[in-house]
C-alpha cells in the first residue's frame, strides 16, 4: 500500500505546456478519480506516475520516495488501459501468469496468486478461454486481474470502463468500487465522465487545460464547486448557468436579466458592491433545484415547455423563459409533468437555498 | 408524414436463423418509435426491412396503405442516419444534402432554396462548404440528420445515430432531436440499446429480445409495469431488484417468501397472484428509488449491511446485501440521509403499490 | 534550460545514436549499388575499369551523349507506352473485378481469390513459352498490344487484392445511404466507391508501372524491333560482341531508373497508404 504525492508538476509537449504546476496528494487507500474533458492533461498527470510521460518540473513521490526519474520497472505499479490490451493469442490464465513470469516467481507461487484474482473477479470458469471467448465486462476483468496478480502497491486506470456498455458500465463500476475497497489498495483513475467520478472516488481532483480546478470529496464538488467549470461539468443533467448582472437594492442582492430578477440569498454576497451598483456574474442553479407548476405561486415565474425527456426515475424538462432555455429536473411521481406538451404554460420556482453565484471574470464561486 | 404498419414481418437467413419473429406494429402519422433491445435482438434487421436494406421472409410492410416490400430504398420516400453517419469523407456538407435532391432529378434553384433552408434550421449555414473531416462530433451528425431531412421524407429512420458521440454531446443533441422532431411533426423510428435514450426520446417504445416483441408501450408505461422479466432487467439504471420468492397464502391477504425475508402483499396483488394459477413461484421485483432506507428490522425482515455507496448528484446508490449473494440498489437523496456508512446494517421499506411480483417459470408479469 | 537535464536523460541521448548504428549501417550496404551506378554514369571512359576504383574524378557527361545518340531513347518511349497502357488497362479491370469481390458472396469465393493471386505467384519462365506461341497465333508478336496483354495478366491480379482490401474498408452504410437517397448500383459505384479507394488505385498504378518498366524477361522473348522496351535495349545497345560499354550502360539505367523514382516519392504518401491497405490514417 503507498501514498502518491504530486509536486508542482509541469509537462511541456510540442513545446507547449499541458500540465501546469499541479499538485495533489493520494493516501494510502484512497481512491482518487482525475476527471476532466478530453485535452485537460489527466492521462498524462497519470503517465508521469507511471513514468512513461517525462516531467519537465516538479516531483512525484510514492511512499515518500522520490520517483520522478525512477525506469517505469522500479515504481511497482500497475495499469489497466482503456483498450485493455490484452494478449489474443494467450488464455486468461497465461494473460495472468504473464507479468507474474516477468518477476520470476515460483510455479506454484504463480498458480496460487492467479487462482486468488480468479475467485475474488468470479472468473474461475472461464481461466482456459481465450480474450475473443469472452464478453465484454469479462474482458474488462481480465485486464483488472493481470494488474491484481502482481499485488502491486499502487493501482493505476485510464478510463478502464469506456469500452463497455453504459449498463455494464454501471455494473462493473460498484463491482470495482467494492473489490477496491476490500483490497484497500490506493488506486488513481482516470475518466471524463463526471457520474463515474462521482460514484467512485473518495477523492476527486477536477482539471482543465492542465491546470487542478478544485480537490474534494463527491459531495463537497457537488454542493460546493469552486469555480463555474466545476458547477458545469458535474450533474446530469449539468448546472443551468445564467449570465446576471447583479445589484444591490435596500441592502438585498438582486440578480437580474432580461428574462427574470431574484433576490438572491444573504450567503451570496459580493463584497464591496455599493448601493445602486451592479456587477456581471453567472447565475448556477442546478435542474433539481427548480420546481415546476401547474399553476402561479409566489415569486414563480411563466415558461413554456420546450421539450419533456423521461428518463426513468426521473424527468428532463427543458422550459423556455421567453427565449432563455432553463433544464428542470422532476420525479416520475409528478404524473403531470410526464404528460405536458410541447409550448404548454408551466410555472417555475427557485429554490433560492440553493442557487450558486460565479464572478462573471474569474468564473470563481461567490462564498 | 405517414403511418408505418408491419404485419406479421418476418426474416429468416439462409442458415436458418430466425433474426426477426412476426413482428407487429403501427407508428401513427408525427409518432416517434423507438425499437429498444440488446445487441443481436432483430431491432436493426427491422429497422433495415423498413428501409429496403434487407428483405423481409415473411410479412407485409405498408406505409400509408401502401405494400412497400418490392421497392427498392430510394422508391420508399425514406430517410436513414446511420451510427456512424456514412458521411462522405471527399465531399462537402453542400454535396451531401445536394445528393439526394440530384437524385430526385430537382431543378437548380429549388435545390439551394432547399439546402439553405435546412443549413438554417440545423444551424449549419457557415458550414456548407466544409468537409467531414473539419466538423466535429456533432456537426457530423446534424450532417447527416440533414441530408436525411432535405428530401423531406414520409418516414425518417435513425439506427444509434448517437452513438459515437461523446456522454455530454449525446445529452444535447437528443434533446436537439427529440425537439425537431416534434417541430416536424415527421413519423420517426429510431433503434437503439441505450434505455435511457429509448425512454427520453419515444412516444412509443418496441422492446425487443431474440427477434420477438416483448412489449410496446409509452416510456412512463414501460417503466412503471414492465410486462417481464427481460424488461424489468433493461429498463432502468440501476435496473429492477429482483429476488426468487414464494407465494404463501395468509388470511385474507399474503406474503411472498424469499430465502432471507418476507414481503406482504396487499389484498390486490394477493389476489392477482391466485388468479394467475402458477405454482406460487414468483420472482419480487422493486426499482431502486421505490426502496427507503430505515432502522433496521427484526428476522425474515427486508434490509442488510451496505456494501458500497455511490453518488449520484444529489443522491446515493447504495448496495444492500438483502440476502446471501443477492445485492440491491437503492437509490436514496443524499441530503436526507446523512449518516449512511458502508458496512452499516439497514432496513429497507418498500413504497406502497411499488412491489412487482413476476411468474419464475415464464417471466411474465403476474402484478 | 539545457544545464538543468537531468543526468539520466543525457545518457540517453547518448545511447540513441548507438541504436541508430546498425541502422546507417544497413542503409549505406543497400544505398552502394546506387552510388556506384550514379558515379559509373559520370566517369570518363578511360577510368571507369580502373581497379581500385577511383573515388576523384572530374564528371562527364560523355556517357549521357552517347546514351540519347543511340537507339535507346526508342526503347524508352515503348517502355513507357507499355507501361502507362498496363496500368491504365489492368487497374481499369481490378477496379470492377475487386468491387464485385467485395461486395459479393458466392460459393468458392476464396478458391477464386486465391486462383487470382496464384496467377502473380507464376514464375515468367514457367509461361513464356505458351504466351510467345499464343502471341503469335493472335499475330501480335512484337506489338505493344502484346506486352500490355500479357503484363495485365500479372498486374491485374496483383492490383484486384490490393483494390479488394480497399473497398473492404469502406462502411457498408455509406453506399446504402446513397441508395436510400435513391441511386442506382452504377452510380453508387463511380460515385460513392470509387472516390473512396483513390489512394488504393494511385498505388495500384504505381506498382503496374513500376513492374512494366523494370520487367526483362517476357520483353526480351516477346519483342524484337518495334516493341523493345528499355531494359532490353539497355542489353542490346550496351552488350555488344566488342565487350560492354560500362559507362553508356550505367547511364541508361540511370535515366531509366530517374523518372521511377522521382513519381514514387511524388505519391510516395498515396502509397504508403496503400501499402497498408488503407490502414494509415
Amino acid at each position: 500500500m503507498a501514498t502518491v504525492q504530486l509536486d508542482h508538476i509541469r509537462v511541456d509537449y510540442d513545446g507547449k505546456t499541458v500540465v501546469h504546476d499541479v499538485s495533489f496528494s493520494v493516501d494510502d487507500g484512497e481512491f482518487a478519480v482525475l476527471v476532466g474533458p478530453s485535452g485537460s492533461g489527466k492521462s498524462t498527470i497519470l503517465r508521469t506516475i507511471t513514468g512513461y510521460a517525462p516531467i519537465d518540473a516538479g516531483t512525484v513521490r510514492i511512499d515518500g520516495k522520490d520517483v520522478t526519474y525512477a525506469p517505469v520497472r522500479e515504481r511497482d505499479i500497475a495499469m489497466v488501459f482503456q483498450n485493455l490490451a490484452l494478449y489474443p493469442h494467450l488464455t486468461v490464465r497465461q494473460n495472468w501468469e504473464f507479468p507474474l513470469k516477468a518477476a520470476k516467481l515460483p510455479k506454484a507461487e504463480q498458480a496460487k496468486r492467479v487462482d486468488d484474482v480468479a475467485r475474488m473477479l468470479e472468473m474461475t470458469p472461464y481461466l482456459h478461454r481465450y480474450p475473443h471467448q469472452l464478453s465484454g465486462g469479462q474482458k474488462q476483468r481480465v485486464a483488472m486481474g493481470r494488474a491484481l496478480v502482481r499485488n502491486p502497491q499502487l493501482f493505476l486506470l485510464d478510463e478502464p470502463l469506456g469500452a463497455l456498455d453504459a449498463k455494464l458500465r454501471v455494473e462493473a463500476r460498484s463491482a470495482f468500487k467494492t473489490l477496491q475497497r476490500d483490497l484497500g489498495i490506493t488506486t488513481i483513475y482516470v475518466t471524463h465522465d463526471q457520474i463515474e467520478a462521482q460514484a467512485l472516488g473518495t477523492k476527486i481532483i477536477v482539471l482543465n487545460d492542465g491546470i487542478v480546478q478544485q480537490v474534494g470529496t463527491p459531495e463537497t464538488i457537488y454542493d460546493n464547486p469552486s469555480n463555474q467549470f466545476v458547477a458545469g461539468l458535474f450533474g446530469s443533467p449539468p448546472m443551468n448557468l445564467f449570465d446576471v448582472d447583479v445589484s444591490r437594492d435596500q441592502g438585498v442582492l438582486i440578480a437580474h436579466r432580461a428574462e427574470f430578477s431574484i433576490a438572491l440569498p444573504p450567503h451570496l454576497d459580493i463584497e464591496g458592491l455599493g448601493s445602486g451598483a451592479s456587477t456581471g456574474a453567472v447565475l448556477g442553479v442546478r435542474p433539481e433545484s427548480l420546481r415546476l407548476q401547474a399553476r402561479p405561486g409566489e415569486d414563480s415565474i411563466a415558461a413554456t415547455v420546450f421539450v419533456v425527456e423521461p428518463t426513468g426515475h426521473q424527468l428532463i424538462v427543458d422550459v423556455k423563459i421567453q427565449d432563455l432555455i432553463v433544464r428542470v429536473r422532476a420525479d416520475r411521481g409528478e404524473e403531470w409533468i410526464a404528460t405536458l406538451t410541447p409550448d404548454e404554460i408551466v410555472h417555475v420556482t427557485f429554490d433560492r437555498r440553493r442557487l450558486f453565484l460565479f464572478h462573471r471574470s474569474s468564473g470563481d464561486r461567490v462564498a | 408524414m405517414a403511418t408505418l404498419v408491419l404485419d406479421q414481418l418476418d426474416l429468416t437467413y439462409p442458415d436458418g436463423t430466425r433474426a426477426v419473429k412476426s413482428v407487429d406494429l403501427t407508428v401513427e402519422e408525427g409518432e416517434f418509435c423507438v425499437f429498444l433491445g440488446p445487441s443481436g435482438c432483430g431491432k436493426t434487421s427491422t429497422l433495415r426491412m423498413i428501409a429496403g436494406l434487407e428483405h423481409p421472409t415473411g410479412g407485409e410492410i405498408r406505409i400509408d396503405g401502401r405494400v412497400i416490400n418490392k421497392l427498392y430504398p430510394g422508391e420508399r420516400e425514406i430517410a436513414m442516419v446511420f451510427q456512424h453517419y456514412a458521411l462522405y469523407p471527399n465531399k462537402t456538407v453542400r454535396d451531401h444534402f445536394e445528393m439526394p435532391l440530384k437524385a430526385l432529378r430537382m431543378p437548380k434553384e429549388e435545390r439551394n432554396r432547399r439546402i439553405a433552408e435546412t443549413a438554417e434550421l440545423l444551424h449549419m449555414t457557415e458550414l456548407l462548404n466544409a468537409k467531414p473531416r473539419q466538423l466535429s462530433g456533432g456537426q457530423a451528425q446534424r450532417t447527416a440528420i440533414g441530408r436525411a431531412l432535405i428530401r423531406r421524407p414520409k418516414l425518417f429512420l435513425l439506427d444509434e445515430p448517437l452513438t459515437s458521440l461523446d456522454a455530454k454531446l449525446r445529452l444535447e443533441t437528443r434533446t436537439a432531436l427529440k425537439r425537431l422532431q416534434e417541430d416536424l411533426q415527421i413519423t420517426t423510428v429510431y433503434v437503439t440499446h441505450d434505455q435511457e435514450e429509448a425512454l427520453s426520446l419515444a412516444d412509443k417504445i418496441m422492446v425487443m429480445h431474440d427477434g420477438e416483441i416483448q412489449q410496446i408501450a409509452t416510456s412512463y408505461e414501460l417503466y412503471a409495469n414492465p410486462v417481464n422479466l427481460f424488461v424489468a432487467g433493461f429498463i432502468g439504471t440501476p435496473p429492477m431488484n429482483t429476488v426468487p420468492a414464494d407465494f404463501v397464502s395468509e388470511r385474507r391477504d399474503g406474503i411472498v417468501r424469499a430465502e432471507a425475508f418476507d414481503l406482504h402483499l396487499t389484498e390486490q396483488a394477493a389476489h392477482a397472484v391466485q388468479a394467475a394459477a402458477g405454482d406460487g413461484r414468483l420472482v419480487a421485483g422493486v426499482r431502486p428509488e421505490d426502496l427507503i432506507v430505515t432502522e433496521p428490522g427484526g428476522e425474515r425482515e427486508l434490509g442488510g449491511r451496505v456494501t458500497v455507496i455511490e453518488q449520484q448528484g444529489d443522491e446515493w446508490i447504495a448496495s444492500i446485501d438483502v440476502a446471501p449473494g443477492t445485492i440491491w440498489k437503492v437509490r436514496t437523496p443524499r441530503l436526507d440521509t446523512d449518516e449512511l456508512q458502508t458496512g452499516q446494517r439497514v432496513g429497507l421499506r418498500i413504497r406502497p403499490g411499488r412491489l412487482r411480483l413476476f411468474d419464475a417459470i415464464s417471466g411474465a408479469a403476474v402484478y | 534550460m539545457s544545464a538543468a537535464i537531468p543526468a539520466n536523460q543525457v545518457k540517453h541521448r547518448g545511447r540513441r545514436f548507438v541504436w541508430y548504428l546498425p541502422a546507417i549501417l544497413i542503409t549505406a550496404v543497400f544505398a552502394f549499388p546506387l552510388y556506384w551506378i550514379g558515379s559509373m554514369a559520370f566517369k570518363p571512359a578511360r577510368i571507369v575499369q580502373n581497379y581500385p576504383p577511383s573515388f576523384r574524378f572530374s564528371p562527364t557527361l560523355d556517357n549521357f551523349r552517347q546514351v540519347f545518340d543511340s537507339t535507346y531513347p526508342d526503347a524508352m518511349r515503348n517502355s513507357l507506352i507499355i507501361a502507362v497502357g498496363t496500368a491504365v488497362f489492368s487497374v481499369f479491370c481490378a477496379t470492377l473485378t475487386a468491387y464485385g469481390l467485395s461486395r459479393h458472396n458466392f460459393r468458392r469465393k476464396d478458391n477464386l481469390l486465391f486462383w487470382i493471386l496464384s496467377l502473380r505467384m507464376l514464375p515468367a519462365v514457367a509461361v513464356i513459352v505458351p504466351y510467345s506461341r499464343m502471341v503469335r497465333w493472335f499475330d501480335l508478336q512484337d506489338t505493344y498490344a502484346a506486352m500490355i496483354l500479357v503484363y495485365s495478366i500479372f498486374n491485374i491480379s496483383f492490383s484486384v487484392w490490393l483494390l479488394k482490401g480497399f473497398f473492404d474498408e469502406i462502411p457498408k452504410e455509406m453506399e446504402e445511404a446513397a441508395r436510400i437517397d435513391g441511386y442506382g448500383p452504377w452510380k453508387v459505384f463511380t460515385d460513392v466507391a470509387v472516390p473512396l479507394v483513390i489512394p488504393g488505385i494511385a498505388t495500384a498504378l504505381v506498382f503496374s508501372i513500376i513492374f512494366s518498366i523494370n520487367e526483362f524477361l517476357l520483353a526480351f522473348v516477346l519483342t524484337q524491333r518495334e516493341a523493345v522496351t528499355a531494359p532490353v535495349a539497355l542489353t542490346n545497345v550496351f552488350i555488344t560482341t566488342f565487350g560492354v560499354n560500362w559507362g553508356g550502360l550505367s547511364a541508361a539505367a540511370m535515366v531509366l531508373v530517374a523518372p521511377v523514382i522521382v513519381f514514387a516519392v511524388l505519391v510516395r504518401n498515396h502509397l504508403l497508404r496503400g501499402m497498408s491497405f488503407g490502414q494509415l490514417d
